[in-house]
């Protein structure tokens, strides 16, 4: 029961934050850019600053956890077996994207 | 056919007989304030003897005539053939059950799921009866919408979860442990409430009110296990005791 209910609470908080940074993001994105089309310098200008960079981490956990969380959801639903087999590849995939993730976020820092 | 009858398209499959399922179809003289439990019940007394289906008390108490009609799971003894609007009615044995034969189900893994979550009061030593929760309290005005559960398993034919996982415990019994986890005098709450958590319970229902849209006493199984759920968090959290 534990780790449900933590799961389920957890999904519920995800989505809440996600609704808020990606509001931000799109804000940022869309509305607070400086001039009509992007530039590359800017661009990178942005992955070099700590606040961008909170700001995609967070996204990139939260996004992963409330997607991986939701495809396991539905996996449970069909009555996949063995679970621990699907939390297993699940959580590798999710390490995996997540190291892909951090690759790209940091890439102008490292 | 004329406007005063009715065609009715009934499911028939003796599992022990026949290879496959095939529906037979009759036509119905309609009589006034007639319920497709009547239909049956023609079709039964003056075409076919052989046809199968369960039903006690004929006035939605007994819950034991629930059938599929017109691709909704009703009582078949509350459903008027009028109400229906249509002049073809289909009937079929209740989803997500095994066929005994024609429109009886077996009820067995609906009431076995409903014996997992112990679905009876029990009282703390404690306490000397009676022990009444004040009929005005909150409380007990949530209990008590939910306590009208005839158990005909409408709920659990409509369910696409239960349809998805078989081991879901269903809308029926995960109402039913509310009403009892929601009773501040009942010793086993927490015991009830670690069987509801776990995978196969509240889990598994994904908001769909699907059980509510058939539930023909007004119930909302669905609101009951939002509340579970929010209980299994507390619960977790050491707020719930």
């Amino acid at each position: 029961m534990r780790v449900n209910a933590i799961t389920w609470l957890f999904q519920r908080i995800t989505a809440a934050v996600l609704l808020v940074l990606l509001g931000v993001h799109l804000w940022l994105l869309y509305m607070n850019n400086t001039s009509e089309v992007i530039s590359f310098a800017e661009a990178k200008a942005r992955l070099m600053s700590a606040p961008y960079i909170t700001l995609y981490v967070l996204l990139l956990l939260f996004g992963l956890f409330h997607a991986l969380n939701g495809l396991y959801t539905v996996m449970v639903d069909m009555g996949i077996k063995p679970r621990k087999t699907a939390i297993g590849a699940l959580l590798a995939v999710g390490l995996g994207l997540f190291g892909i993730g951090l690759i790209s976020i940091f890439q102008f820092i490292m | 056919m004329s406007s005063q009858e009715i065609k009715a398209r009934i499911f028939r499959y003796d599992p022990e007989q026949d290879v496959e399922p095939r529906f037979d179809v009759y036509t119905i003289p309609v009589i006034k304030n007639m319920a497709i439990l009547d239909v049956v019940f023609h079709v039964q007394n003056y075409i076919d003897k052989s046809l199968a289906f369960r039903c006690s008390c004929r006035i939605g108490m007994c819950g034991s005539c629930a059938m599929y009609i017109n691709g909704k799971p009703r009582l078949a003894c509350r459903t008027q053939v009028s109400s229906l609007g249509t002049s073809e009615v289909t009937i079929m044995p209740l989803p997500n059950l095994p066929i005994i034969r024609d429109l009886a189900t077996d009820m067995e893994p609906f009431f076995e799921k409903w014996k997992k979550i112990k679905p009876y009061y029990v009282g703390k030593p404690e306490l000397k009866d009676p022990v009444v929760i004040r009929p005005d309290s909150d409380e007990r005005e949530f209990i008590d919408q939910m306590l009208d559960c005839i158990t005909c398993g409408c709920c659990y034919g409509a369910c696409s979860m239960v349809a998805t996982n078989e081991d879901y415990l269903g809308p029926a019994a995960l109402n039913r442990a509310y009403t009892l986890v929601a009773d501040k005098r009942d010793s086993i709450r927490v015991e009830r409430l670690k069987a509801v958590g776990r995978s196969y319970g509240v889990w598994r229902c994904h908001d769909q009110f699907n059980c509510a849209e058939v539930c023909p006493k007004n119930l909302v199984p669905t609101k009951s296990i939002q509340q579970l759920k929010k209980r299994c968090v507390m619960q977790k959290f050491g707020v719930f005791k």
